[in-house]
């Protein structure tokens, strides 16, 4: 009897992840179908309105409809935040992984290189970048991307280190594998989980980050919108008209709890002692006469 | 080198570097391991042991390692390499292919996210050029070899889906993939009851007279030596104090270390009495050691033995370092 892996990904919260995550998606995909208005007209008429039957989510502080410019937004801020994470990701991890698998002098070098990148904050070192590379989106991704390789990587040096010790990595090297293949197939696999959990916050982070570039003039250009901008427009207005900020800060927190949830249900997969099995009846079904 | 030997080790020191000073782990070893031989390597905790086969390997941190004295080792196509003069990039066609590995904890020797078929395929993919079908039907022979039964299904779990011995044959039947010609079993059966143990020596006995391969076992239990060994060394405080055969070691042991062991050894039918030890702790190995490592425990030694280190001496196979070899042999043969 050929016998099939039994673990399963799609569980229910996977799938309920999965759909809400599928619709902000889509809803950025499709932006210009689904929004009810264009993100970017004025109607000072109807300015700082609370929600309606009109503007579901209310209108900002010049008419703009709210939902509209959120849905509009997430075009960009998924975007350049899944970028940021992306370029912090290629470089940070095999720097963190070849620091902490060799030590020494190259580990001393990298880490040091880091702290000066830790030591400026990680704004201003951002203008840096902008100030040298030109006002742009891009600049902005590319200098966020690298403010977070630091993070990153020390995360992945510190797990190899750990991981580095076992010994099933004595027992790979005791077989005569590569180091590289000991670091890319054995070390990193064992790492990825943790690595993915950080990854998931740092979307949030570089969201917010972005924001407040965009909001120094030097990412996102008025008038487009974008889910940080929108918060740091509407916070002059939080005692007021709360809508403003409450709209944006939601779909953000929204999108970070998605991918924090996916990723943990993707770990949780990775992880063959971890894996969901099969509802009991049906293990049951599988063990044949076994169970009783 | 021998004529006869597969690895020869001369004058090995090992040295590490910790924050409490240098650690002279492995103090001037000579071995010799004969083609098809499965030799023993007896010793108390941090004796050396593992750090003398771990050497032929070069798998210590080499940062905080110094080595000195030579490892000699006959290569399947007859040529001989100097294991640590060896540059680095040249060491995994050593590991794995010359001489395999098996370590103490099994479960935990292995990559917890493969299955097991994966890890031994992807052993086989390093070190031959085997296609897929055939690197797939080697190690379904491998499993059936050593008795994962039935192979094709047990092949896709991961290694928490076994048993500690189960996970012992794996290391097994991965060690064994590419044919080395040594393999060092490193405390292989300590970790497992005592069933699954004979089992698991049963197992490596079995398939090292069918292979015809050598065999380091490395071992503090005499009643393994003595299951399944065709020589043994015993090691105190970084040394080798005695070599000889298996038969010879229980029968005529010279050096008094190895007569206190084997005394140490609990009897059956002798309920009541106390067991036998052997009074004081192994030397630290921070500072240097003059004279024999063990006078300070033993209770002939004599002023020669704490300012002099004895050589190692004897002939017809049956080696000893003591200026006093064969003293006090009555205390054994009277137990």
């Amino acid at each position: 009897m050929k016998q099939k892996n039994v673990g399963r990904f799609f569980t229910a919260p996977v799938i309920i992840t999965l759909a809400l995550l599928a619709l902000v998606i889509l809803a950025s995909i499709f932006a210009p179908l689904v929004a009810p208005y264009n993100p970017e007209a004025l109607d000072m008429a109807a300015k700082l309105q609370m929600p309606t039957a009109a503007h579901l989510l209310g209108t900002d502080n010049v008419g703009r409809d709210i939902l509209s410019r959120l849905i509009f937004g997430s075009r960009i801020t998924l975007l350049s935040a899944l970028a940021v994470v992306v370029i912090s990701v290629i470089i940070g991890i095999p720097l963190g992984l070849v620091s902490g698998y060799y030590g020494g002098r190259l580990d001393n070098l990298i880490m040091r290189v880091e702290d000066v990148v830790l030591a400026f904050p990680a704004l201003l070192l951002a203008f840096l970048f902008v100030a040298s590379f030109g006002k742009s989106i891009t600049s902005a991704i590319i200098a966020l991307g690298i403010v977070y390789v630091p993070m990153i990587s020390r995360l992945t040096r510190s797990l190899t280190l750990m991981e580095r010790g076992k010994p099933y990595v004595e027992s790979a090297r005791s077989i005569g594998f590569s180091d590289r293949r000991i670091l890319f197939r054995h070390i990193l696999p064992n790492c990825v989980s943790t690595i993915t959990t950080q990854l998931t916050l740092d979307i949030g982070s570089a969201i917010l980050d972005l924001a407040a570039l965009s909001f120094l003039g030097m990412g996102v250009q008025p008038p487009t919108s974008d889910w940080g901008a929108m918060l740091e427009e509407g916070h002059a207005y939080i005692q007021s008209d709360p809508m403003l900020c409450i709209a944006p800060g939601c779909a953000i927190i929204l999108t970070v709890v998605l991918f924090n949830l996916l990723s943990d249900n993707i770990q949780m997969y990775l992880d063959p002692f971890q894996r969901k099995l099969p509802p009991f009846k049906k293990l049951k079904k599988m063990a044949g006469g076994l169970v009783e | 080198m021998n004529k006869d030997s597969i690895v020869s080790v001369q004058d090995l020191n090992v040295n590490l570097m910790t924050t409490r000073g240098v650690v002279c782990a492995v103090r001037g070893v000579d071995l010799e391991i004969k083609k098809g031989e499965i030799h023993g390597l007896v010793g108390e905790s941090g004796c050396g042991k593992t750090m003398t086969a771990k050497s032929i390997l070069r798998l210590h941190d080499e940062k905080r390692t110094l080595y000195s004295g030579k490892i000699l080792l006959k290569k399947t196509d007859g040529s001989e390499v100097s294991v640590l003069e060896l540059p680095r990039k040249e060491l995994p066609s050593i590991r794995g292919e010359e001489v395999a590995m098996i370590f103490q904890d099994p479960m935990v020797s292995l990559n917890p996210l493969l299955t097991i078929g994966d890890q031994i395929c992807e052993m086989l993919r390093t070190h031959t050029e085997l296609s897929k079908p055939e690197i797939n039907a080697r190690m379904l022979d491998l499993l059936n070899m050593v008795g994962i039964r039935p192979a094709e299904e047990r092949s896709r779990q991961y290694p928490f889906e076994f048993s500690g011995g189960m996970a012992q044959r794996i290391m097994i039947a991965m060690a064994l993939s590419c044919d080395p010609q040594l393999l060092i079993a490193d405390e292989a059966t300590t970790a497992l009851d005592v069933t699954t143990q004979a089992q698991i020596l049963e197992l490596m006995k079995d398939l090292q007279r069918r292979i015809g391969m050598s065999m380091l076992l490395i071992t503090h239990n005499f009643g393994v030596v003595a299951e399944i060994c065709d020589r043994a060394s015993v090691m105190y405080a970084g040394k080798i104090v005695e070599t000889s055969s298996v038969q010879e070691l229980f029968d005529a042991p010279q050096h008094p270390y190895t007569r206190a062991l084997i005394n140490s050894i609990p009897r059956s039918g002798r309920s009541g009495e106390r067991l036998v030890t052997i009074p004081g702790a192994p030397p630290s190995l921070l500072q240097p050691i003059h004279g024999c490592a063990f006078a300070p425990r033993c209770q002939f030694a004599t002023e020669q033995c704490r300012q002099i280190q004895p050589p190692m001496t004897g002939t017809g196979g049956h080696e000893c370092a003591c200026h006093l070899a064969g003293a006090g042999k009555e205390d054994v043969q009277s137990v």
